[in-house]
C-alpha cells in the first residue's frame, strides 16, 4: 500500500507520525500518574501477567464480586509488560497506538480522494484532535480505535484477498475488545439503508463481510456476557450505572463542547461534505464514512456509548472526510482567477490547522483528572499499613486505586456491571461523605463492613470540604498524617441491637 | 426453491445433508429425547422433582380438582392416578415423540421441501421453548398433541378415522379461545387448499368456532392462557436475556433473514399469516412465545437453507459464518439446558410444603410470593392470598402492601384484614424485602413464631391479634 507513495510523502507521514507521537509522549511523561479509570485496567493487565488469566472473580472490588469483560487489550498489554515495566507499557502503548491513527486515517483517505497532499492533511488533523488527547488514560479505547480504522480500511479493499483475511483478523480482534464494535455494526447496518434508498447495488462481498461480522460478534458477546444478560437483561447496555451519574457517562449532546474537541476546521468541513455527499455528489466510500458517522451519533446520542468516545470516533471519520473537502477545495481554486493561491493551499490549511487545534489540544492533555502524588503515596501507604482483611471508603473514581495501589477491599468502585443495588450503593458512599449524622455513618459502615475511611486532596477538591463531619476521638483513629486524612472505625452499632 | 448449481462444489455438505435427510425421523427422535432427558436426569441427580416451573403444577391441580370447565384434563387425572409424581415427566417426552412423528407423516404427503422440514424440526428441538415445554407439563405441548393428532386422523382417508379426528380437535378447542383460533385457522388453510376434505374441513371450522362460543359464553373459557411467569415483551422473547423457554438469539437473527427473502414469495404467505397472528397474540400475552418461537425457528431454517444453497464471493467467509452460526445455536441451547435446572420446586421447597401440609390447619391461609403460588397449591394443598380475590389489580396491591410493610402494626393489620396466618418465605421473597427494615425484621415480635426452615426457606406462624381492626376489602 505504501509502494505506491512518492518517498517525499512517505516521509510526511513518517514525520507526521513522529511528531504526533513525541508530542503525545512528552505530554503523557509530564501528566503525573493516569487517569482514575486506568487504574482498573493496569491492575487487569498485572493480574494476567501474574496468573495468565483475566480477574474475572474479584475478591476487593466492592469487597469481592464476579466480573466480566473482553480480554484481548489486557492479554496485549500483559504481553508488552513482559518486557517493559507496567506502568511504562501503560503510557506508551496507548499513545503509540493512538498516534498509529495517522497512517491508518491517511491510508483511507488515499483509498477515497487518491490525493496524497489532502490525505496527510487528513492525517495531521487525526493526530491533532483535541478528543483524542488524554495522554494519561491508560484505556482500551486506544486499541479499540486503531483497530476499526483499520477494519474500516479493510473493509473499503475487499476486492483483494489479503485484505479479506486483514479484515476477519482485524474483526476477531475487536470483538474480543470491546463491545463498543456495535459501532461499526451500526454502521453497517445504515449503509446498507442509505444504499437502499438510494437504490444502489452493494457487492456481494461486502453484504457477506457484513452478516458475517454481525453473527460473529453477537456469538462473542454472548460468550462472554452471558451472565450478565441473564441477569439484568436487556438493561445490561447501561452497564448497570446508578441513574444520579448516568448523565455524567453519557452527557447530553453537546455542540459548543463538540466544536472544541473536535476543532473547528475539521468540524465545518466534515458538515460540508457529509452534505454534498449525501445529496449531491453520492460517493459511496464517503456514503459508508458518513453512515459510520451517523452510527456513532446515534448511539451517542441514545446514550448507549460513552460521549468521549463516540466524539474520538466522530472525529477520526470528519478528518477522513476533510480530505474530501480539500480535494474540492482545491478544485474550486482552480476554477477561480487566484489558481496560482493552490500551490499553497495545503501548506496553508496545515498551518491554520495547528493555531487552531494546539490550544485545545494542549488543554485537553494537561487538564485531565488524575489524581496527585499525595493521593497516590497515600493509596501505596494502605497496602503496608492495613490489615488484608480491611475495606476502605474513599471517592467511587478512587475505588480503583485502593484496589490497585493498596491493595484492600474497595466500598465501590466504577464497574456497577452485576452489582446488585448498586445505586443504593452510591446514594450511601456519597452520603458517607456528605452526612453530618454519626449514628447514620456508622450504621452503613456495619452495613458494608468498611473498616477504614479516607479523605484525599480530589475529596477536597470536589466536596469543597477539609474533612468528614461526623469524626470524634473515641470512634475514629487517625492513621496517616499530611495532606490526606486515613482514618480506622473503631465504633460500631451492632452490640446495642 | 434453495437449489443452485453452486452446491455441487459442496459435495460433501451435500452427501451429509442428504444422509440426515434420510434417516431425519431416527436423528430428529433421538436427539429430541436426549435433550429433554438431560434435564430430568440433572433434577434426579440433585435430588429435586423431576417436573419443573409452576406450569406443570397448576395443571397437575387442575387434574385432582377435575369439572366441566376442564374436562380436557381427563387424561392427566388418570395419568397422575397410575404413575408417581416423578414419573409424570414421561408424559412430555411421549408427547413430543409422538407430535413429532405425527407431525412428520402429516408433512410427508406436503409441498414442503423435505430438507426446510428436516431443518425446521432440527432447530425447533434445539429451541429453548422446545425444551422448556416439553421438559414439564404445559398446555402449549398438549395443544400441539391434540392439534396435531387431530389432523393427522382428519387427514386419514377412512371416514370413521376422520370422525375419531374430532375428539382431539374438541379437547385441544377448551383451553382457551387463541388455541382454537389458532386450529381453525390452520383447518381454514386446509381447507383451502385441499380439493377433496373441503366440505369436512370447513364444517370443522365452524364447529371449532361454534365450540370457542360455547366455552366462552357457558364455560367462561379465557381468549388467552393463563400466566405463569414475568410478562415483558422483550426480556420474555429472548432467552439469553433470561426468558423462560424464549428464543435463541441466533433464531432470531436468521428469522429476519428469512423474513427478508420470502418476502415476495407467495409460497411462504400462508406462513407470514400464521406469524402475524401468533405475533398478535404475543403482544397480548407473553405465554404465547414458544407459538411464536415456533414461527422463529422455521424462518431461521428457511434462512439457514438459504446461506447453505446461496454461491458466496467470500467462501472462506461462508464456511466461518455457518461454522458460527451452528456454535452459536448449540451454544444458546446448552447455556439454556445449564440453567434450566434452576428451575423451581427444589428439594427443599417441596419438603416444606408437604411440612406445611402435614402441621397446619387445612383452610390457613399462606403468605408467599407469586412465583410460589401453584406449588403452595399442589404440594402444601392450601391457600395462598393471591387466591382470595378475583380482582388481580386488588391482590397485587395487597402484596406489594404485606412485602413492603415498615410498621408492625400495618402488617399485622394486613394479615388480619386477609385472615393469613402462615408466613412461606422463599430467597426470591426475602430479596423483595428491604434489608435491615420492613417485614423481615417486624418477624421478630411476639405475633411471628419461626416454626421451620429448610435451607433458606422459612415457615413462619402469625398468631392473630387479640383485637384487629378490619380494613374495608373488596368481595372475596
Amino acid at each position: 500500500m505504501l509502494n505506491k507513495m512518492s518517498n517525499n510523502h512517505y516521509w510526511w507521514l513518517a514525520a507526521i507520525f513522529i511528531l504526533i507521537l513525541t508530542a503525545r509522549l512528552i505530554l503523557a511523561f509530564t501528566t503525573p500518574n493516569f487517569t482514575y479509570e486506568s487504574y482498573f485496567n493496569l491492575r487487569q493487565v498485572e493480574h494476567i501477567k501474574d496468573t495468565g488469566f483475566p480477574q474475572y472473580e474479584d475478591s476487593l472490588s466492592y469487597g469481592g464480586r464476579t466480573l466480566r469483560f473482553l480480554p484481548l487489550f489486557y492479554y496485549l498489554m500483559a504481553f508488552l509488560a513482559l518486557f517493559l515495566p507496567l506502568e511504562l507499557v501503560a503510557k506508551i502503548a496507548p499513545n503509540l497506538l493512538l498516534s498509529s491513527l495517522t497512517v491508518l486515517v491517511y491510508l483511507i483517505s488515499y483509498k477515497i480522494t487518491n490525493n496524497q497532499t489532502s490525505s496527510l492533511l487528513s492525517a495531521f488533523t487525526a493526530g491533532l484532535l483535541p478528543i483524542l488527547f488524554f495522554t494519561g488514560s491508560f484505556s482500551i479505547e486506544a486499541l479499540f480505535l486503531p483497530l476499526v480504522f483499520l477494519a474500516i480500511y479493510s473493509f473499503l479493499r475487499l476486492e483483494q484477498k489479503k485484505f479479506q483475511y486483514l479484515y476477519i483478523v482485524t474483526f476477531l480482534g475487536l470483538s474480543l475488545t470491546t463491545p463498543i464494535t456495535v459501532i461499526l455494526l451500526v454502521g453497517f447496518l445504515i449503509y446498507l439503508l442509505l444504499s437502499f434508498l438510494e437504490s444502489k447495488k452493494l457487492a456481494r462481498s461486502e453484504l457477506e463481510l457484513i452478516f458475517f461480522s454481525v453473527i460473529f460478534f453477537v456469538w462473542v458477546q454472548f460468550l462472554f456476557f452471558k451472565d450478565i444478560l441473564i441477569s439484568e437483561g436487556i438493561s445490561f447496555i447501561w452497564q448497570n450505572i446508578p441513574r444520579q451519574i448516568i448523565r455524567e457517562y453519557f452527557p447530553s449532546f453537546s455542540v459548543i463542547e463538540a466544536i472544541v474537541l473536535v476543532s473547528i476546521i475539521p468540524f465545518l468541513s466534515g458538515i460540508f461534505v457529509v452534505y454534498r455527499s449525501l445529496f449531491k455528489s453520492k460517493n459511496e466510500t464517503a456514503f459508508f464514512l458518513i453512515s459510520l458517522a451517523i452510527s456513532t451519533s446515534i448511539l451517542g446520542w441514545l446514550r448507549l456509548i460513552r460521549f468521549n468516545l463516540s466524539l474520538a470516533f466522530f472525529a477520526i471519520i470528519l478528518s477522513i472526510l476533510f480530505s474530501i473537502f480539500y480535494g474540492d477545495l482545491y478544485d474550486f481554486i482552480s476554477r477561480t482567477k487566484w489558481s496560482s493561491l493552490r500551490k499553497n493551499l495545503a501548506a496553508a490549511l496545515a498551518f491554520l490547522l495547528s493555531i487552531s487545534t494546539i490550544f485545545s489540544t494542549v488543554n485537553v492533555a494537561v487538564s485531565q483528572e488524575t489524581p496527585s502524588e499525595a493521593d497516590v503515596e497515600a493509596f501505596k501507604w494502605l497496602s503496608e499499613h492495613l490489615p488484608e482483611e480491611a475495606r476502605v471508603l474513599a471517592l467511587l473514581d478512587e475505588g480503583h486505586l485502593i484496589t490497585y495501589y493498596g491493595r484492600r477491599k474497595n466500598l465501590a468502585d466504577d464497574q456497577f456491571s452485576l452489582i446488585k443495588d448498586a445505586e443504593e450503593l452510591f446514594v450511601n458512599l456519597n452520603s458517607l461523605f456528605t452526612t453530618t449524622l454519626q449514628t447514620h455513618a456508622v450504621d452503613l459502615f456495619d452495613k458494608y463492613g468498611l473498616t477504614h475511611i479516607m479523605f484525599t486532596e480530589r475529596a477536597k477538591q470536589r466536596l469543597g470540604k477539609n474533612n468528614f463531619q461526623y469524626l470524634t476521638a473515641e470512634c475514629y483513629e487517625r492513621l496517616y498524617e499530611g495532606g490526606v486524612k486515613i482514618y480506622k472505625i473503631k465504633c460500631t452499632l451492632k452490640e446495642n441491637v | 426453491m434453495f437449489r443452485s448449481d453452486h452446491s455441487r462444489q459442496q459435495p460433501e455438505l451435500e452427501q451429509f445433508i442428504a444422509h440426515l435427510i434420510k434417516f431425519k425421523k431416527r436423528y430428529l427422535l433421538s436427539l429430541a429425547i436426549i435433550i429433554l432427558l438431560i434435564p430430568a436426569t440433572v433434577n434426579l441427580l440433585m435430588g429435586k422433582p423431576l417436573l419443573m416451573g409452576p406450569e406443570g403444577y397448576y395443571h397437575l391441580q387442575q387434574a385432582r380438582e377435575l369439572s366441566w370447565g376442564n374436562l380436557h384434563y381427563f387424561p392427566l387425572q388418570i395419568i397422575s392416578l397410575l404413575l408417581p409424581l416423578d414419573a409424570l415427566f414421561i408424559v412430555p417426552l411421549l408427547l413430543a415423540v409422538i407430535s413429532m412423528v405425527l407431525l412428520l407423516k402429516i408433512i410427508k404427503g406436503t409441498s414442503l421441501p423435505e430438507e426446510l422440514v428436516f431443518f425446521c424440526l432440527l432447530f425447533l428441538i434445539l429451541s429453548p421453548g422446545f425444551i422448556y415445554n416439553y421438559s414439564t407439563l404445559s398446555a402449549n405441548s398438549y395443544f400441539l398433541f391434540l392439534s396435531i393428532l387431530g389432523i393427522y386422523l382428519f387427514s386419514r382417508k377412512n371416514n370413521a378415522v376422520k370422525l375419531l379426528g374430532l375428539i382431539p380437535l374438541a379437547a385441544a378447542s377448551w383451553f382457551n379461545a387463541f388455541f382454537t383460533l389458532l386450529i381453525a385457522l390452520i383447518f381454514s388453510f386446509y381447507a383451502c387448499f385441499s380439493k377433496k376434505d373441503r366440505l369436512p374441513a370447513l364444517s370443522i371450522v365452524i364447529l371449532l368456532l361454534l365450540s370457542a362460543l360455547l366455552n366462552a359464553i357457558l364455560l367462561g373459557q379465557s381468549i388467552l392462557p393463563p400466566e405463569f411467569h414475568d410478562q415483558n415483551l422483550i426480556t420474555s422473547l429472548i432467552s439469553a436475556f433470561g426468558a423462560v423457554g424464549g428464543i435463541s438469539l441466533f433464531f432470531l437473527l436468521l428469522a429476519l433473514i428469512g423474513l427478508a427473502i420470502t418476502w415476495k414469495k407467495k409460497f411462504f404467505s400462508i406462513f407470514y399469516l400464521f406469524f402475524i397472528v401468533v405475533l398478535g397474540g404475543y403482544l397480548f400475552s407473553q405465554e404465547l412465545v414458544f407459538f411464536l418461537s415456533i414461527m422463529i425457528t422455521f424462518f431461521a431454517a428457511v434462512a439457514f437453507l438459504f446461506l447453505i444453497r446461496q454461491p458466496w464471493q467470500l467462501p472462506l467467509i461462508k464456511k466461518f459464518t455457518l461454522f458460527i452460526i451452528i456454535l452459536g445455536i448449540l451454544f444458546s441451547t446448552l447455556s439454556y439446558l445449564n440453567r434450566v435446572n434452576l428451575n423451581d420446586p427444589s428439594a427443599a421447597q417441596v419438603e416444606t410444603l408437604q411440612w406445611i401440609r402435614e402441621n397446619t390447619s387445612a383452610d390457613a391461609i399462606i403468605l408467599s410470593s407469586t412465583q410460589h403460588v401453584d406449588y403452595i397449591h399442589y404440594f402444601a394443598e392450601r391457600r395462598a392470598v393471591q387466591d382470595l380475590y378475583k380482582d388481580k389489580n386488588y391482590v397485587a396491591g395487597q402484596y406489594r402492601a404485606l412485602v413492603g410493610a415498615l410498621q408492625v402494626d400495618e402488617l399485622q393489620q394486613l394479615l388480619d384484614t386477609h385472615g393469613i396466618t402462615i408466613l412461606y418465605l422463599t430467597p426470591d421473597l426475602k430479596q423483595l424485602l428491604p434489608a435491615g427494615q420492613g417485614s423481615l425484621s417486624l418477624l421478630n415480635t411476639e405475633n411471628f413464631k419461626l416454626v421451620h426452615s429448610n435451607q433458606e426457606l422459612e415457615v413462619w406462624f402469625y398468631q392473630k391479634r387479640a383485637v384487629s381492626e378490619q380494613a374495608s376489602r373488596p368481595d372475596k
